[in-house]
């Protein structure tokens, strides 16, 4: 068993299996070797170290992606909607867990979750207008209406691609 | 209707948004470059990766429209180009300030940019947070944007060879490269080498390179961050290199072929590529062109690459050994009247896609090209000549209707030597007897033991020997 201690203090105690999905804690297990130390994790608070690993379970025993198994990036933009039910069903959270989940994927080095949470902002993204995009991640404007003529006169060049 | 919880997206780090975007077409990408300066700058990146016909686009509308200033981001002003006209021959770019797109444009818009005859860029005091291999990554992919650009001919001196890395330079100095002005790339000296780098770097390095004569190898070495494992060898000499030796013993064949699209040796004279590398033709010879003044070259090599491009004009070439093939190439652009040395080696050397009867003949031998090299060489100043030919009865045919011909005619060749790889039969060592007899009528012959091949020599050779 591993112990984790979130940034709020909270200590959650799971398999190495289920943990060790995650690249960094895998390397630091490796690298402390058998321990009853606890492994802190200042970048993660509890209720979203509660997903990563609700996440984690569910993927246990699954190959790991490997640097070979990756798509090129064609590939992997042609997959945009390619999520399972089941992260789909789990990926269904407000902005700011869904955000919290993406950074903790990242700092965890968790490349499923990760892709299945920037595939999800992708969607979000997808066939919206720049206001919308904005009204949607609550985003300023922060062009200069000549700023915004400038970009309008530089896409031209991008029409006849 | 509920607010958003989170206050603004682009508070995550830049990758994350660079994962993100990856997943979206080019049209959302167009539309993200309004929503904000961020994304703006995100899009843009992945647009220009993804599109190299963007990018094209993009410069011919800057070169279009008349502007003094260029800053494709709209934050802040870091990146300037000066155009004049319709070419943008000026750029400078300051490292400190530069950010990951203005690094990507700038990098493609170099490599792109043909009248490109200014370059200049300053690592500015680093910006706290910001890493030493930042600063290594710009100074490196842009370096290495501009060596590779069209400009490359004129790429002056930037070498830090390493037997198992790039290059990079390190010293807090400006360099007086006539179009390239490098500020620290790092913000300390690297420590001198100990007496045991120093040692272990002459013996690695002697395997790259051989330094004739060196007047003084200062060698330091720089300890880097993890993203490079090994110590960058900086030669401090390098201006004092004379000859290249080229070979995988050490240095692997990619290592050479990255180095030779960089390398300028201003001192070099000879360069000698041995057999066990496969190098494609237009890196040697893109080499080259930037080596004008050799005067040795030794190709050793036994296969070419399509496609082939020219060979530059030796004309300072005095010896010059490569197989048939390559030596009728190489002669065109050499000065037959300062040449002095050529040895023919018989190894294949058949190119893809050549004309199929070169392959007529044992080894790739053609001796219509022979003939031909014959010729040419006729009026030329050699004095050596050495000529490696397939034995046996290969040859026969070839020597049977030559041998009596007396053109041409190799009139200040003072040594010159005929040997197969094995035995010639004895009705081709004859026949080859003739032949000598006929290209070189003033001379003594000898026989080579096991008739191997024939050694003319001139009297006065003779006597000097």
């Amino acid at each position: 068993m591993v112990l984790l201690v979130t940034s709020d203090n909270e200590q959650f105690t799971t398999e190495k299996d289920i943990v060790e999905r995650s690249v960094l804690i895998k390397n630091m297990l490796e690298d402390v070797g058998e321990s009853d130390q606890p492994i802190p994790l200042p970048n993660v608070s509890s209720s979203v170290l509660k997903k990563v690993l609700e996440y984690c379970e569910h993927h246990r025993g699954e190959p790991l992606p490997t640097a070979d198994s990756e798509q090129s990036q064609d590939e992997t933009r042609k997959r945009t909607t390619d999520i399972s039910e089941w992260d789909q069903k789990f990926i269904t959270v407000d902005q700011e867990m869904l955000f919290e989940i993406i950074l903790a994927a990242n700092y965890l080095d968790i490349k499923s979750l990760l892709d299945v949470g920037c595939k999800t902002v992708a969607n979000m993204i997808k066939g919206k207008t720049p206001e919308e995009i904005r009204k949607l991640f609550n985003i300023v404007n922060d062009f200069t209406p000549e700023e915004e003529a400038q970009i309008k006169k530089e896409n031209e060049w991008a029409e006849d691609r | 209707m509920p607010s958003p919880t989170v206050d603004t997206i682009p508070d995550l780090p830049i990758e994350i948004y660079q994962h993100i975007f990856r997943y979206l077409d080019t049209e959302d990408l167009l539309t993200l470059r309004f929503v904000c300066a961020g994304f703006h700058e995100y899009a843009f990146v992945i647009l220009i990766n993804r599109h190299r016909g963007f990018l094209q686009r993009y410069i011919d509308y800057l070169a279009a429209v008349a502007f003094g200033n260029f800053n494709h981001d709209t934050q802040t002003t870091r990146l300037g180009m000066d155009a004049l006209n319709t070419s943008i021959m000026h750029c400078v770019a300051s490292l400190g300030q530069i950010s990951e797109a203005d690094f990507t444009v700038l990098k493609h818009f170099i490599a792109l940019s043909a009248n490109l005859v200014h370059f200049r860029f300053d690592s500015l005091p680093r910006d706290e947070g910001e890493s030493q291999a930042t600063h290594l990554h710009f100074t490196r992919g842009l370096l290495l944007a501009f060596a590779g650009s069209r400009s490359h001919t004129r790429v002056p001196s930037i070498l830090v060879l390493s037997p198992t890395y790039g290059f990079v330079r390190s010293r807090r100095r400006a360099y007086g490269y006539p179009n390239m002005d490098i500020h620290a790339a790092v913000d300390s000296d690297p420590p001198p080498a100990t007496e045991a780098q120093k040692a272990q770097i002459k013996r690695d390095l002697s395997h790259v390179i051989d330094v004739m004569e060196p007047k003084s190898l200062q060698m330091y070495t720089l300890e880097l961050p993890s993203t490079f494992d090994r110590h960058i060898l900086v030669v401090e000499n390098h201006e004092d290199i004379q000859q290249l030796n080229i070979s995988t013993e050490v240095v692997p064949q990619a290592m050479w072929e990255n180095l030779l699209r960089y390398m300028n040796l201003p001192r070099l004279t000879a360069v000698h590529v041995q057999r066990d590398l496969n190098l494609p033709m237009s890196v040697l010879t893109q080499f080259l062109w930037r080596h004008p003044n050799i005067t040795q070259l030794t190709l050793k090599q036994g296969s070419i690459s399509p496609p082939i491009t020219g060979w530059p004009p030796l004309e300072h070439l005095k010896e010059l050994e490569a197989s048939l093939w390559f030596v009728k190439k190489i002669l065109v652009g050499v000065d037959l009247g300062v040449l002095r040395a050529l040895r023919i080696g018989g190894a294949v050397s058949i190119a893809a896609g050549e004309p199929a009867e070169t392959l007529r003949y044992e080894g790739g031998f053609d001796f219509r090209i022979l003939d031909d090299v014959l010729h040419g060489l006729a009026n030329s100043a050699l004095t050596m000549l050495e000529i490696m030919i397939p034995g046996r009865s290969v040859s026969r045919g070839w020597l049977w209707a030559s041998a009596r011909e007396s053109e041409p005619r190799l009139m200040n060749v003072e040594r010159a030597l005929v040997y197969t790889d094995y035995a010639f039969t004895l009705e081709v060592f004859d026949l080859l007897k003739i032949w000598m007899k006929c290209r070189f009528p003033e001379m003594e012959c000898k026989d080579m033991p096991d008739r191997k091949g024939l050694v003319a020599q001139s009297r006065t050779h003779m006597q000097l020997s």
